[in-house]
């Protein structure tokens, strides 16, 4: 066994640009694989630890996803709105531990706006019943306070005291300004990975106040009330777009569900946040499936290019073969030096698929839970992922058979003289 | 870098959001009627199990009316009977050592002492409550289970499919020590975990 | 009593399904110590009978024994490990393997035979002297042992593959062409040196080549027309 070992390496070694391409181009593959595989597990943890603290959410009538996406995740826009009734009977019902109301539809530079109550900062929790924490400032107090994402303050540059001014709508540019009622960034928030990082919170009655002079998305011709009047009005809110809602009991949440959902003035949806991320999930799958899919593609080319460039190279190796038969080596060794040639360009490339995949997990989580709102908690490796590394480098051994045995026949059918 | 990362990001977010909206016509709400569906609600809580069974009747019975004939008041026992027995229903992790405390059928149309355990029957009134007039009925199932080691249990394998194979799918809640969850359920995949 | 290091009697061999070539030797014995040059173009079943001889090949019929070792009787890989253990094979051209470096080539046979290291350690403390020694004594410079084969001019090569071949004492040397590619000068400065390398370790060695002048520098020439019979139809 020592000379087989002792020999494959010297020969790997004697062709090391070639093999160690190779090696590149299966350590990519395999890169690529873990990394669907590990953004996969990870993405959907995250995804449902969103929202952890949440027992339900509440809506209007609609899909329990769209539920979701737009209270959640502040994807697409709500259809309806729900009555602030509604909500002071959820909030006051005694099985209730706490309601926090959301109203959304305005925007401020491309970011959503929420209007909502300070329980928000007291209940709201994600991952692992984490609280949201403010980086500097604190929650609103003022009719005119907001309070910024993490990314909102980063990406505009705001700092606590900035005047700010809202837009109304959700749409691109070009949206009519509440231009004559500016906002004062009281907090700016710590970073969460989450749709909170792109938002601007402020009170529901300071969505009430800058709507008071506008009607049908307009402002109403004629009409200014200017900020410091404001207060003389009744700001009571009417409407809500949203609420969660945390219980005193976990196991009273079904029997809640359908209190509201047979809610009779007004049509109401709850859903558990869980259950309804379980279930987009579930639609979501095909695409990371069909991911996994293509990566598992990506690794079988890597291979065939392998066993393509040890089958090449055997033309030019038959009569390096013979000698070797000459001095002893049986076909048998032969057979062996060329499978073991091929599983040693493969470990060598999973293992630096492996190590290169946790060298850019460190690089690059920062920037995915930036950017894309997903948190990778740690780029240690599931045991899916570990075992496709193994399925990898067992079904690189069985394809380094296949030269292996082009060699077996060729040394027995060349004996000690090589046909050329 | 930071460009290219927002992009992909906003496309993840559309496919999902397009292959999301997609299936929305079809999505089930509660309290809708498809035969082959059930929807099961399970609430972990300390030591206490409770699981909420709603299904259309034909899942379970074959029919949606109030028996009939001898025959079928027969098959409504029999129903009822393997509703009762929840041990072969749900089978949860053995080292929790989870036992039934009660069971309750209720139906609109069918009379609650044809659904009441063998031990209690003859209590209740044999009569339909509801009319028969109603073309779809469900049945609504609950039963509570006490586990002495509740922090061992970590999954119910549900043998529904096995005693009604009138039951395709079922779509489970589950809201558990670690959060809420769902599945769905076949005859070929019939665990529940957490 | 002579030994008999080569005994064949009534040989016959066919290709396994290949109709028209016959290779029939009816008696071919060489004894210990001989240097024997066998004279014979191509075609006239050179390669065949070095591929017997060597044990990769068997024949249909007749003897073929080796150091009183019958060849037809062992497996393939007992012929394999017998081919180590006994015979240095040398040839034409590109005997070295081009990764390995000098020193490595001629250990090549220690590392697949037992009895090769064995033998080779008898004579010197470690393989390596024994392989510095045998490169010494073929006349190669010591300073190009650790230099991959690839550097050296092709007499030089052939002197390493003689090294090898004598590498571990085995008993019978089979060299096919080995100095085909070599210049005249060259040519009778490798014969002198491998006759009397095989002279000192008291080594069989057959030397086959087409080229009739170099008869004279052996103790018997066969022509191989005369040793065999080969009927082969045009192809």
């Amino acid at each position: 066994m020592r000379p087989l070992l002792f020999l494959a390496f010297a020969s790997a070694w004697n062709r090391r640009a070639t093999l160690g391409l190779m090696a590149v181009s299966i350590a990519l593959s395999v890169m690529l694989l873990l990394g669907v595989e590990q953004l996969r597990t990870q993405a959907r943890e995250s995804f449902s630890q969103s929202i952890s603290g949440t027992d339900l959410v509440i809506g209007a009538r609609t899909s329990p996803i769209q539920l979701m996406l737009y209270a959640v995740f502040r994807l697409g826009d709500a259809t309806h709105n729900i009555r602030w009734s509604s909500f002071q009977m959820m909030a006051q019902h005694p099985a209730v531990a706490w309601a926090v109301p959301i109203s959304l539809g305005d925007s401020h530079r491309g970011f959503a706006v929420v209007g909502t109550t300070t329980d928000y900062f007291e209940h709201f929790r994600y991952a692992d019943r984490r609280l949201l924490a403010f980086a500097s400032g604190k929650p609103f107090a003022d009719i005119f306070d907001a309070v910024v994402g993490a990314d909102v303050a980063e990406q505009l540059g705001y700092q606590l005291g900035d005047s700010i001014v809202l837009n109304h709508g959700a749409g691109g540019i070009g949206l009519a300004e509440h231009a004559d009622k500016p906002f004062k960034v009281s907090g700016i928030l710590k970073r969460t990975g989450l749709a909170v990082d792109r938002s601007v919170h402020i009170s529901l009655e300071a969505i009430e106040a800058i709507h008071l002079d506008w009607q049908g998305g307009a402002p109403m011709p004629g009409l200014s009330i200017p900020a410091e009047y404001v207060r003389k009005f009744d700001l009571a809110p009417k409407e809500i777009t949203a609420a969660f809602i945390g219980l005193k009991s976990r196991a009273g949440v079904f029997q809640m569900q359908r209190h509201i959902n047979q809610y009779k003035a007004e049509p109401l949806l709850a859903v558990l946040p869980g259950v309804a991320l379980d279930e987009l999930w579930s639609i979501v799958s095909i695409v990371e499936k069909s991911l996994l899919a293509i990566s598992a593609l990506v690794v079988a080319v890597g291979l065939s290019g392998l066993v393509a460039v040890v089958l090449a190279g055997l033309g030019e190796r038959r009569r390096e073969l013979a000698v070797l038969r000459s001095v002893g080596a049986g076909p048998r060794v032969v057979f062996l030096l060329l499978a073991i040639e091929g599983l040693m360009v493969v470990v060598a490339g999973s293992l630096l698929g492996l190590l290169g995949l946790i060298a850019l997990g460190v690089v690059v989580t920062p920037m995915l839970e930036t950017h894309l709102g997903i948190s990778l908690a740690t780029w240690t490796l599931s045991a899916e992922a570990w075992q496709l590394l193994l399925l990898v480098m067992a079904t690189g051994f069985l394809v380094s058979l296949i030269p292996g045995y082009r060699a077996y026949r060729m040394s027995l059918a060349d004996g000690l003289t090589p046909r050329l | 870098m930071k460009q290219l990362l927002r992009f992909m990001g906003s496309a993840v977010m559309a496919v999902m959001l397009s292959l999301g909206i997609m299936p929305l016509a079809r999505a089930h709400q509660p309290g809708a009627h498809v035969h082959g569906l059930a929807t099961l609600e399970v609430v972990v809580d300390g030591a206490a199990v409770q699981i909420n069974l709603d299904s259309p009747l034909d899942n379970l019975l074959g029919f949606e009316r109030a028996p009939r004939n001898e025959k079928e008041r027969q098959s409504v026992r029999a129903m009822a009977a393997k509703l009762h027995q929840a041990d072969t229903l749900f089978v949860f992790t053995p080292a929790a050592q989870c036992r039934l405390e009660s069971a309750e059928l209720e139906s609109a149309v069918l009379a609650p002492g044809l659904l009441a355990s063998a031990v209690d029957s003859g209590k209740g009134s044999d009569t339909a409550r509801a009319d028969a007039s109603d073309a779809h009925a469900e049945l609504a199932a609950t039963w509570h289970f006490q586990c002495t080691v509740p922090q061992a249990l970590q999954g119910i394998e549900v043998r529904l499919f096995q005693q009604f194979s009138g039951l395709k799918r079922i779509d489970a809640a589950v809201v558990g020590p670690k959060g809420q969850s769902s599945a769905k359920l076949s005859p070929k995949s019939t665990r529940l975990k957490w | 009593m002579r030994q008999l290091v080569i005994d064949i009697q009534n040989l016959i061999f066919q290709w396994p399904g290949r109709q028209g070539f016959r290779l029939s030797i009816p008696k071919f014995q060489v004894e210990r110590g001989e240097r024997v040059f066998l004279q014979g173009a191509s075609g006239s079943g050179k390669s065949t009978l070095l591929s017997l001889l060597g044990g990769v090949l068997v024949p249909q019929q007749g003897q073929l024994q080796v150091l009183d070792t019958d060849l037809t009787a062992l497996s393939s890989s007992t012929r394999d490990r017998f081919r180590v253990d006994h015979v240095g094979l040398l040839f034409q051209q590109f005997n070295l393997v081009p990764y390995l470096s000098v020193r490595e080539n001629v250990l090549l046979p220690c590392r697949f035979s037992q009895r090769r290291r064995e033998r080779a350690l008898e004579a010197a403390d470690t393989l390596e002297q024994s392989a510095d020694r045998l490169l010494g004594q073929l006349g190669l410079d010591l300073a190009l042992a650790q230099q991959p084969v690839t550097a050296l001019s092709v007499g030089q090569q052939q002197r390493v593959a003689a090294a090898r071949a004598l590498m571990g004492h085995p008993e019978l040397i089979i060299a096919d062409e080995p100095t085909s590619a070599l210049d005249a000068d060259r040519q009778a400065e490798f014969l002198d040196v491998l006759l009397g390398r095989c002279n000192d370790e008291d080594v069989t060695l057959i030397f086959v080549s087409h080229d009739q002048r170099l008869a004279q520098h052996f103790n018997r020439s066969i022509n191989l027309h005369e040793l065999c019979a080969v009927t082969a139809e045009a192809a």
